[in-house]
């Protein structure tokens, strides 16, 4: 497959960062988003209306056994975790939560590393806690790009701090620098 | 294939040949990380020497089985599902002069004890609830139907929400931290062993209720097991899913029509 999967964790402060990212992509792409976010589970069904808003990708939950496309973000629905297989597939489990979250960024970015190793793109926003860090150093481990918003961006400087003290990711970046470099892998068709 | 993911083919393959419970085809993400916390949990410095306790050691499976399968469960889970199943599903199938109900992944029985009682609620006395798992400790507890008294207070909301004529305390007697099911409530329930993974169809249904099981299969033993539940199924039988999972990507998909599209209840067409 050639496609380019992108994992997105953000938590607190997450919804305006993720529609800065999300309102620059441009298509035609290879470019599929996956995003983990922590919000009550209330907000999820306005979730997918506020991202797709200015969006050129279609902006969906997350079904289980869906078979990843291009342009195309999908959202992990409220209280399931979000996993992506080494086939393209997403796969949801009710599984306990890790760091209280459900759906948690560590999970996706660990399912993400040992799907695709170096092939994986993962990319940590602002947030209040501590998820997430981990499955970014996995993500490193197995090869794959690591980039972490710069904590002094972000609104809530918390989790991209929690990543950087584990280990240095490749980029600590500026939100309209990640858009820069998300654009760079849109697909060596389309550059 | 890097070592890690090598020792989980190798165990998978190894549970298989001598325990024959089939995960070859459950999701990789889930089965990683489900063996990595057992393999913590029993201090094995690697998955290959969890492998060998496995077939080894006597007794040790029985062990390893909660850790391989995710048992999250609760009574009238979603009860916008079972409101539906109350108010879309039932009053058609009351018609027949008797039905059969299938529970697949039944757990520790709370989704079969909600059925039950709904049924009980709409004086629907001539059925059959076949209820399986693949974990025979699972069937034992469901078959007891003692639960926490502290999961009480969410199940009695989620009975409300769910239409519940009266209360959920008249169905269990409560003692110390721990609460008693009705006994007669499982009067016309089989509690059985059975393997969506390498079991094959046994009776043809009317209902058949299976729910956060799938979101463990990979696409191709989700695509088996809805050819499995097709089979298992009387033309107009109705097929309810888990709230996140779908039969939109299986082969037999268009041999069904959407009942309720939000809490994903189907019917097999006539």
């Amino acid at each position: 497959m050639d496609l380019e999967v992108i994992c997105i964790g953000a938590s607190a402060g997450g919804i305006s960062a993720l529609q800065y990212l999300l309102r620059n992509l441009k298509t035609p792409s290879e470019i599929v988003v996956l995003i983990v976010t922590h919000l009550p589970a209330d907000n999820k069904s306005l979730l997918i209306e506020v991202l797709q808003d200015q969006c050129s990708f279609k902006v969906k939950e997350a079904e289980s056994g869906e078979l990843i496309k291009r342009e195309t973000v999908y959202v992990a629905p409220p209280d399931y975790h979000l996993n992506i297989e080494k086939d393209y597939t997403l796969s949801l489990s009710s599984e306990e939560k890790v760091n209280f979250s459900r759906p948690s960024i560590d999970m996706l970015m660990e399912s993400a590393a040992h799907a695709l190793h170096s092939k994986a793109i993962a990319i940590l926003l602002t947030g209040a806690n501590n998820d997430g860090a981990q499955g970014m150093k996995e993500v490193y481990l197995q090869g794959g790009k690591t980039i972490v918003q710069d904590p002094t961006e972000a609104e809530f400087p918390t989790m991209p701090n929690s990543c950087l003290e584990l280990f240095n990711p490749d980029k600590i970046a500026t939100l309209e620098s990640i858009s820069n470099m998300i654009e760079s892998f849109r697909g060596h068709n389309y550059v | 294939m890097d070592t890690n993911d090598t020792e989980i083919e190798l165990l998978i393959q190894a549970i298989y040949f001598k325990y024959q419970y089939d995960f070859r085809d459950y999701s990789r993400s889930s089965i990683r990380r489900r063996l990595e916390l057992a393999r913590i949990r029993f201090n094995c410095d690697s998955i290959s020497m969890l492998q060998h306790k496995i077939l080894n050691e006597e007794n040790f499976f029985s062990q390893m089985i909660p850790y391989l399968t995710v048992n999250t469960t609760e009574m009238f889970r979603d009860p916008l599902y079972f409101k539906s199943i109350r108010e879309n599903v039932l009053p058609y199938l009351q018609t027949y002069p008797s039905l059969k109900i299938w529970v697949a992944g039944c757990s520790t029985g709370e989704e079969v004890y909600s059925l039950a009682i709904i049924l009980r609620e709409m004086e629907i006395k001539k059925y059959l609830i076949y209820a399986t798992d693949i974990n025979p400790h699972n069937l034992e507890r469901a078959q007891k139907g003692i639960y926490d008294l502290a999961t009480m207070q969410t199940a009695s909301k989620n009975y409300q929400k769910a239409g519940g004529k009266s209360s959920l305390s008249d169905y269990f007697v409560a003692a110390y931290d721990s609460v008693q099911m009705d006994k007669s409530l499982i009067k016309n329930v089989i509690f059985s062993d059975h393997s969506l993974a390498t079991d094959s169809v046994f009776s043809e249904n009317h209902l058949i209720s299976c729910r956060n099981v799938l979101i463990y299969f990979n696409r191709e033993l989700q695509n088996r097991t809805f050819n499995l539940f097709h089979e298992s199924l009387v033309r107009g039988g109705f097929l309810g899913l888990g709230t996140k999972e779908t039969i939109q990507f299986a082969d037999v998909h268009q041999h069904f029509s959407i009942i309720d599209l939000s809490h994903k209840i189907y019917q097999k067409r006539s």
